[in-house]
């Protein structure tokens, strides 16, 4: 169990890492787009 | 086996959702998108592309590198600015304080322990490898490398009392050998390299003789080639005629036995009881 979790913080961190060097933007942008996406979607799909 | 397929089926999850929940995280939180970090990482970069950057600074990895360079330089022994096929090492080497117990630009073989001296090499564009000789092109009488003067004389005189080795050279040229360091410092020498063999002109083939057949048939002196027999082509019933075209360098003569002359226009067609009327060969006398 507790390797698990090792393996799995160990992947948290690179995944970190990943996101922050390959990010399209800041994260007040990223935050705006998801919103604006999930809206998108969700008006199209209630319609 | 069962318990084994649980754990790996684990593990993977582990790591799938470690990288997804630690993606989202930095997209989520991050103060600056991925090119800005980039390029405030490693401003050079960031200036080839012609990408605008945040702070003047050098990136963190451009110090750290150059921390670690200059820590490495004197134990590699590297100059650092500098390559190994620059022709400023050989003036400054000697001279340069950054440089370790062995240069990368100017090596030296150390002198035998048995007191014997060794002759030195010089490595970089002035050795003897570094020596380019293009195809087709005449031995050198000397194959000593014209890097620096020599100065033989100068450094027999000022030998210390190592005895000096010398290599059996053909030439009359003293033997080149560096057994101390002042010497070298002066004026440094260069083994000489034997001479090689000059390259003796390719002589001609001589022609080989033809045997003349008994049956007195005309035989053509010719070498090989375009000259050779089977080059040539007899039209049958035609006088054998020297062909000027075909470029030989060497003579042919025709031989034979009897007075046949080669310039002999073919006799005249005589009527034959076939007639065919083809041109007869040429009658060869003492055949009848």
């Amino acid at each position: 169990m507790i390797r698990h979790a090792r393996t799995a913080v160990k992947f948290f961190v690179y995944g970190l890492i990943a996101g922050l060097l390959f990010s399209p933007g800041s994260g007040e942008e990223n935050r705006k787009k998801l919103l604006d996406w999930a809206t998108g979607t969700i008006k199209s799909v209630t319609e | 086996m069962a318990k084994k397929s649980n754990g790996t089926k684990a593990v993977v999850m582990g790591t799938m959702l470690g990288l997804v929940a630690g993606a989202a995280y930095a997209l989520w939180k991050t103060p600056m998108s991925g090119k800005e970090l980039r390029s405030k990482l490693n401003p050079v970069a960031a200036k080839d592309s012609s990408e605008p950057t945040t702070s003047t600074n050098t990136g963190i990895t451009d110090k750290v590198m150059g921390a670690i360079e200059k820590t490495l330089a004197p134990i590699v022994g590297v100059e650092l600015g500098k390559t190994a096929n620059s022709t400023k090492n050989t003036d400054t080497s000697a001279s340069s304080t950054t440089t370790g117990p062995i240069s990368a630009t100017h090596s030296q073989v150390p002198a035998a322990s048995n007191g014997h001296s060794v002759a030195t090499h010089e490595y970089g564009s002035g050795s003897i490898r570094a020596q380019r000789f293009a195809w087709g092109t005449p031995a050198p009488e000397s194959v000593a490398v014209a890097s620096t003067p020599p100065a033989p004389a100068a450094v027999a005189t000022e030998a210390p009392s190592a005895p000096a080795r010398s290599f059996p050279t053909p030439a009359a040229a003293a033997p080149v050998i560096k057994p101390s360091e002042p010497a070298r410092a002066s004026a440094p020498v260069e083994p000489q390299v034997p001479e090689a063999a000059p390259i003796e002109a390719v002589e001609k083939i001589p022609v080989p003789d033809v045997p003349i057949a008994e049956e007195s048939t005309p035989i053509i002196k010719t070498g090989y080639g375009n000259d050779s027999i089977r080059a040539k082509r007899f039209t049958w019933g035609s006088s054998v005629t020297d062909d000027p075209a075909v470029g030989s360098t060497q003579t042919t003569s025709i031989t034979a036995p009897t007075a046949v002359a080669v310039a002999e226009p073919p006799e005249p067609a005589t009527p034959t009881s076939s007639g065919s009327g083809m041109v007869p060969f040429p009658k060869l006398g003492g055949l009848e």
